[in-house]
């Protein structure tokens, strides 16, 4: 404002004119202008009482602008007059003229002009301007334009902020104007285009004046000019003194004292309200003043910081969300209709829940008038009584009022306010928890329509429910993901031109099972590793998504930004610690069965029955995937299956991995050999769940023959290598060694992996069973290195192999004689190996290798003589049966002495043998009933039974060879082959080991038999059993081996 | 005067890019703006023929005999030798010193300078509104300027009807007050408040004291324009800047100035200035020596002489930046040359798209007289050649492309060619 235009000091000047009955004293100066000057001054009137007034002096130096004094003078009179200005503008007595001045007398009216006016809160502002507004609305009414319309002048009343008063109609009659205030058409000069729209500016420019304490500016004209509203002026002056935030250079905090704002989009209303009145162009702006008056009336009801409002709540709606427009849809039709008060959003967490909400909200926020987003706090009740999200101007505790008194009363204003002004709300509920459906009724009855956002699965039938699992479309996960691959680099079309092909990113996918959040942090944790998708693919499947935690990066979750490893964000997301130690130890129970879970039935036969109920709490809550139909009974049993999502495994597994420091462990392993000493409770619980898992295998190994438990321990095995503590306990070793003697030998990448594990474990931590206690047999071990050197020497990894063999070699030193002749078996089998089956020796190495054969052959013979155990008898007798078939494959038969000696031998081992398997089936105790399975067999019966059933088949197969070889009788090497196929093929668990030890064995007898017819047919059907498996490397290989048999017999 | 503003108004219109002879046209245009004797004619014949429509009884009092001679003759009829000499009467009866040389006023690209073309004014008994009109129109010049001292005083005079001859004393008693910068916000006093406190003086000493006292008011003057250029210089340039984000979006040459990695951090005022005139790229070498465009705007047939006189360059933009004097001429070109990039620069970025649509061309024409009368200086004239040039790119829909391309980059190879032809010759 002019500073320059100062008052002058109070002085006592006596005006007396010609005319006039009374005196007037000027007591002070008001204001001053270009030509005038406006004191203050009073009159005694004939009874003596002291009249204020104000005295307005016009320098005058022309007649022209006598005229003009005289003009406006007569014209204040007219509009005084008029209908609804009498009260807005300034009463005239009487005019007097001197030389030089003219001398208009006024009413006094206590007040204050709009430059000095210090308004003490927004409305105080907009109730001036709207006076303002219809005082000219009256004017205009009355046919004239003001145009001169500035804070000096204008007057506010004493007693109301809303209450003004014009004077000085100077511009009325001789068009002046103060360029500060003036509209662009004015300054301009451009008469034609003045019009009421030119008084809107003054008006706009008054309002700008009074909350920002300048002039409007040429930007500040523009039509998208931004105001600084935290800029408004008045609130200084409101905010004194202490406890309002001022500091020691007097600024004062830029919020109201009470940190609050005002009601939903009224700053976007006077943003409106100043485009529209300061718009450069005329046509831009309210065309009449009615226009704008009415505006300013609803502004100010909306000022009313007394009367009631509730504040909308921020919110972001996610800019990168991708996919999810079946979601959207769903929530905007339920938003549609009012009759449907609220819907939950589950699902589990990190799965977009709130992404989708957020996204509804913003772009339905023209739709709702009242938007709260919430976190849920713990309690319905605590949510609701945050009055930092949920604000309710005219509301707040009380100091003695309980949380539930306050929720209520709070509850009961909503409504009133919502009722009252016809106001729809809609209230986003995020990670609400379950138990509080009452109060959400509640919260519903007060007029909120609710989204609750939850990962619970219980929600009450009567609401909308919208359950968000992963996105729909592949293409929307691998836009998901290249996003985050490649940044904002990537447009939205031709996403895959010269990008990763989405089939790439397929393995990534299935890893986490297509979660939301996880595809955004392995995306960004491969930009980050600078890997390609290849090794990356590599790393997973090798061992699993966490494999790729080893850099840090950011992501949002529920609405925050967090810069870390990946594997922190599941566990922030997951927080396991909040449950109790019995679901904690369901979680790991189930973390245990990898990917597909455990049937409830089976659940329940490795622990307490009640551990159903915990898993189906959990199940509702969103810690467990429920499967299947309830209704479905399959094999007698429910189908429901239980199974934790792989994040969320990975959640738990870290859990433990935080639970026993690995140092600790190794104490403890190394005093007692047993894992579940440890003392931690859920731990333990896991620990007892492989032990039964290891029982329920054996016995349904040894009773029925089925794989159910088979299939669950090797899920369970491999759960237990992801898990710190019980991935060397001695439960997992025994269960690990378990499946390898038990599984299909073509199950290789399980034998080989787990097979290390046992063997670094235990012969890594030297003598493990000081107690006695052993988690793995001695002969366990020996078949665990006996199957891995299988196939290391079946890959051509003979080095592998070699070495396994060695280890066994020095580490059976020691052992029991059965022990031993089990290792110079596993020498005899790879020496097999190497020689490719050949009997004849083509040159000094198989010449060589075929004697060191028979050597180990004869050490085992030896040692398994001197073992009366029924298993050193199985061997025995698979020893002497395959010394017998040697014999009869390597002899000389040239010669018919040859053929005689070998023939006595041969008959001796083999009728030897065939009396050591009798005995053996003695040694066996069997119950065999129709009804009964019974655990009465032991373990190691079992396998002796198995052993014995191979020994026979081999047998059979060894008197096929005799027949062919040695007294060559067609029809009892065919009995012979029948009857070892008839064994095998009922007590063969492994088509690779029928194939080795029975299709390939039976051709070649009728290859030898030269019925190549046979041959065939033999070498057909094995053909077929590794077509069948084709997606096995153990029967591609196997195929392959098969095809260059053929091809060198030229079959 | 209205005919001839009428028809540079109509030009800009009249011309069109996809005219055949586009550029030739241009350099026409450039040709048909007047000179000061030809505008200094036709605003005389108006006012000879106003004058002559007075009473008989002033003229004849008139003391020239030859005059009441021709006073049936329009202005244009007159002879040079006769409307020297009706001016110099004009002085002399108003008591003003006759400048020299006034019929070089006739001659062709004459100018007179603001002091004199004031004081004629006054001789010819113009009020205050007709004088700023004259100025305006005739010698393309600003209005008084009141934050001046000698023309505050002129002003005064000039509102109040004082004579010349009453204001000798106190234009000899002027203090001498040097240059210097705008002061800091809170303390600057800007010509609105001069003109607020001078309005209510009554007399000559009141003034005179006035002008005493406050003295170190004149130190400085332009503070609204400077005010201006600084808060659109501060939308133009930076990281975030209009400038910076014509940059990237439409993928703008760097200015030659520019390391490669110009786009990631702020260039400086120089290398902003070329690109908002367009002077940048690869075809466009250095265009400067001493980083300045003078040199190629002299002699140029596509921007009028009068245009290229206080062209807006790096070294007015530096100097109003910092605060110090530039001439109201200069100061006025350079708000209009950033007014005019900073509104179509920041719409082409916000649309995606250089293309003006609805009224964005009005509201920029709009927004340009805005800065310039706020600040103190008359609105775009289409008679006033530097203006010409803006107000007939807005009448294209792409106004900042036709003033880099067809202007600025025009005068660029016009120079260019014109140095090749020099090096041919020798």
């Amino acid at each position: 404002m002019n500073d320059s235009c100062n008052m002058e000091q109070k002085h006592e000047m006596v005006l007396h004119f010609t005319g006039s009955p009374y005196e007037y004293v000027i007591t002070g100066e008001l204001g001053r202008g270009g030509s005038s000057v406006v004191y203050d001054g009073y009159y005694v009137n004939h009874t003596g009482a002291r009249r204020p007034v104000r005295i307005r002096k016009i320098d005058v130096s022309s007649d022209e602008m006598r005229a003009d004094a005289r003009r406006v003078f007569d014209l204040n009179n007219e509009l005084f007059v008029t209908a609804g200005l009498t009260n807005r503008i300034v009463n005239t007595y009487e005019m007097h003229e001197t030389e030089n001045a003219v001398y208009i007398t006024t009413t006094y009216q206590e007040g204050t002009t709009l430059d000095k006016m210090k308004p003490e809160n927004l409305r105080d502002v907009i109730g001036a301007v709207r006076g303002l507004a219809h005082a000219l609305e009256h004017l205009h009414a009355a046919g004239y334009l003001y145009l001169d319309i500035k804070p000096e002048n204008v007057l506010v009343l004493e007693g109301g902020s809303d209450w003004v008063q014009l004077f000085d109609f100077d511009s009325v009659v001789s068009l002046r104007y103060t360029p500060e205030f003036a509209a662009y058409e004015q300054k301009i000069g451009d008469i034609s285009h003045i019009g009421p729209w030119t008084d809107v500016y003054g008006v706009g420019a008054v309002l700008f004046y009074l909350l920002f304490g300048r002039p409007p500016g040429v930007l500040d004209c523009d039509d998208d000019a931004a105001y600084d509203m935290d800029g408004w002026l008045f609130g200084r002056h409101m905010c004194q003194g202490a406890g309002c935030g001022a500091d020691a250079t007097g600024n004062v905090d830029k919020r109201m004292p009470d940190g609050h704002t005002y009601r939903d989009g009224l700053a976007e209303c006077i943003t409106d309200v100043l485009h529209r009145t300061l718009a450069r162009s005329y046509r831009d702006r309210y065309q009449s003043m009615h226009e704008l008056a009415e505006v300013l009336d609803k502004l100010y009801a909306d000022a009313d910081e007394s009367k009631m409002y509730v504040k909308s709540g921020t919110v972001f709606g996610a800019e990168n969300i991708v996919g999810r427009s079946e979601e959207l849809q769903f929530l905007a039709d339920w938003l549609a209709d009012e009759n449907r008060p609220c819907v939950y959003v589950t699902g589990m967490g990190g799965i977009g829940k709130s992404t989708i909400v957020r996204r509804f909200a913003a772009d339905n926020r023209n739709h709702m008038d009242v938007v709260l987003y919430l976190g849920f706090a713990g309690s319905v009740v605590e949510t609701v009584c945050n009055d930092r999200e949920f604000y309710i101007n005219t509301v707040s505790r009380h100091k003695d009022e309980s949380l539930t008194d306050y929720f209520r009363r709070k509850l009961r204003r909503l409504k009133m306010c919502l009722a009252g002004e016809h106001l729809s709300c809609v209230a986003v509920i995020d990670n609400y928890e379950p138990g509080y459906e009452e109060e959400l009724a509640e919260l519903i009855n007060a007029g909120c329509r609710l989204v609750v956002v939850t990962r619970s699965e219980n929600v009450p039938e009567c609401y909308d429910v919208l359950r968000v699992g992963v996105l729909a479309d592949r293409k929307d996960m691998y836009e998901l993901m290249l996003r985050n691959l490649m940044g904002k680099k990537c447009g939205k079309t031709g996403l895959f031109e010269n990008a990763i092909s989405g089939k790439k990113l397929d393995s990534l996918i299935e890893s986490v099972h297509g979660h939301t959040l996880m595809l955004t942090l392995i995306a960004r944790q491969i930009k980050r590793g600078y890997m390609t998708i290849d090794a990356a693919n590599e790393l997973i499947e090798e061992s699993g998504f966490a494999a790729l935690d080893s850099v840090k990066t950011g992501c949002t979750i529920d609405g925050r930004l967090l810069y870390g490893h990946m594997t922190e964000f599941i566990a922030r997301l997951f927080d396991v610690d909040c449950l109790d130690a019995v679901c904690r130890g369901v979680l790991l129970t189930l973390a245990l069965f990898g990917d597909n879970g455990i049937y409830a039935h089976d659940l329940a036969g490795i622990a307490d029955r009640s551990i159903l109920n915990v898993a189906n709490d959990l199940a509702d809550g969103g810690w467990i995937e429920r499967y299947g139909r309830e209704d479905d009974w399959s094999e007698g049993r429910r189908s429901v299956r239980f199974a934790l999502h792989p994040v969320i495994s990975q959640a738990v597994r870290q859990m433990y991995g935080r639970c026993l420091r690995k140092d600790s462990y190794v104490e403890t392993l190394q005093s007692t050999g047993m894992m579940s000493t440890c003392g931690h409770t859920d731990l333990g619980i896991a620990a007892e769940i492989v032990r039964r898992i290891t029982d329920l295998l054996v016995q349904e190994r040894m009773e029925t023959g089925f794989r159910r438990w088979e299939t669950y321990g090797a899920a369970v095995a491999n759960g237990c290598l992801m898990i710190d503590g019980l991935e060397s306990s001695g439960e997992y070793l025994t269960l690990a060694a378990q499946i390898i003697a038990g599984t299909a030998i073509e199950n290789e990448k399980f034998i080989l992996r787990h097979g290390r594990t046992v063997l670094e474990r235990l012969c890594g931590c030297g003598e493990h069973h000081k107690s006695g206690f052993a988690p793995v047999s001695d002969e366990d071990l020996v078949n665990i290195a006996d199957r891995m050197a299988h196939i290391y020497t079946d890959r051509g990894a003979l080095q592998v192999s070699e070495k396994i063999l060695h280890f066994l070699d020095n580490w059976s030193q020691t052992k029991e004689p059965y022990i031993k002749g089990f290792v110079f078996d596993v020498w005899t089998d790879f020496i097999d190996s190497l020689l490719g089956g050949c009997f004849i020796p083509e040159d000094d190495d198989e010449k060589e290798l075929l004697e060191r054969q028979m050597k180990t052959m004869n050490l085992a013979i030896k040692f398994y003589g001197q073992s009366d155990s029924a298993s050193a008898g199985c061997r025995l007798a698979a020893d002497l049966i395959a010394k017998a078939t040697y014999l009869v494959r390597s002899a000389d038969y040239e010669h018919d002495l040859a053929r005689l000696t070998a023939r006595r031998e041969i008959i001796n081992i083999l009728n030897h043998a065939k009396q050591v398997m009798d005995d053996v089936d003695e040694q066996i105790v069997y119950f065999r009933g129709a009804d009964q399975r019974s655990a009465n067999i032991r373990h190691t019966d079992w396998q002796n039974v198995q052993l014995n059933h191979q020994n026979r088949h081999a047998y059979f197969m060894a008197k096929a060879w005799f027949y062919t070889y040695i007294e060559p009788d067609i029809q009892r090497a065919e009995r012979s082959i029948r009857s070892a196929q008839k064994i095998y093929e009922n007590s063969c668990e492994s088509e690779l080991d029928l194939i080795n030890y029975l299709m390939i064995p039976a051709a070649n007898v009728y290859l030898e038999l030269d019925d190549k017819d046979k041959c065939l047919k033999w070498l057909g059907r094995a053909v077929k059993v590794c077509e069948k498996n084709g997606d096995l490397a153990a029967f591609v290989r196997k195929r392959e081996e098969l095809r260059e048999i053929m091809e060198s017999e030229g079959l | 005067m209205a005919r001839y503003t009428d028809e540079m108004t109509a030009r800009c219109f009249e011309i069109e890019p996809e005219d055949e002879n586009y550029i030739e046209e241009l350099i026409n245009q450039a040709g048909m703006f007047r000179d000061f004797g030809t505008a200094l004619d036709t605003y005389m014949e108006d006012l000879w023929r106003s004058r002559n429509t007075a009473d008989d009884s002033e003229r004849k009092n008139d003391s020239s005999a030859s005059l009441s001679q021709r006073e049936s003759c329009t202005w244009n009829e007159q002879s040079i030798d006769y409307k020297v000499l009706w001016i110099k009467n004009r002085y002399r009866e108003a008591g003003i010193a006759v400048p020299r040389n006034p019929e070089k006023w006739f001659e062709k690209n004459s100018v007179i300078e603001k002091k004199t073309a004031i004081l004629f004014c006054m001789a010819l008994g113009l009020d205050l509104t007709q004088t700023d009109d004259f100025l305006r129109r005739v010698c393309l010049w600003g209005r008084i300027d009141i934050h001046d001292m000698k023309e505050l005083v002129y002003y005064f005079a000039l509102k109040n009807g004082i004579p010349y001859s009453a204001l000798t004393d106190l234009l000899n008693d002027l203090p001498d007050v040097s240059q210097d910068r705008i002061p800091d916000g809170a303390n600057v006093h800007y010509t609105g408040d001069i003109r607020c406190d001078v309005d209510s003086l009554e007399s000559l000493g009141a003034l005179s004291e006035y002008i005493h006292t406050h003295a170190d008011l004149f130190a400085y003057n332009h503070a609204t324009a400077t005010d201006n250029v600084r808060r659109l210089w501060q939308r133009i340039s930076g990281d975030d800047g209009i400038a910076a984000s014509e940059r990237r979006v439409f993928e703008v040459e760097l200015p030659e100035e520019a390391k490669s990695n110009g786009f990631d951090r702020s260039l400086s005022v120089w290398s902003i200035y070329l690109q908002m005139t367009g002077l940048y790229g690869r075809n466009i070498r250095k265009a400067s020596c001493g980083r300045t465009i003078r040199r190629i705007l002299d002699d140029s047939q596509i921007v009028h002489t009068f245009a290229a006189c206080c062209y807006p360059d790096r070294d007015g933009l530096e100097k109003v930046l910092n605060g110090v004097h530039i001439s109201g001429e200069r100061m006025r070109k350079l708000l209009i040359l950033l007014s005019f990039y900073e509104y179509l620069a920041g719409k082409s970025v916000s649309n995606g798209s250089r293309t003006l649509s609805g009224r964005d061309a009005e509201k920029c024409r709009l927004r340009m007289n805005d800065f310039l009368v706020s600040s103190g200086y008359s609105e775009l004239y289409a008679g006033n050649p530097y203006d010409w040039i803006f107000l007939f790119a807005l009448e294209n829909d792409d106004p900042l492309t036709v003033f880099r391309e067809d202007f600025m980059r025009e005068v660029y190879y016009e120079w260019k060619s014109g140095q090749t032809k020099m090096t041919d010759i020798r």
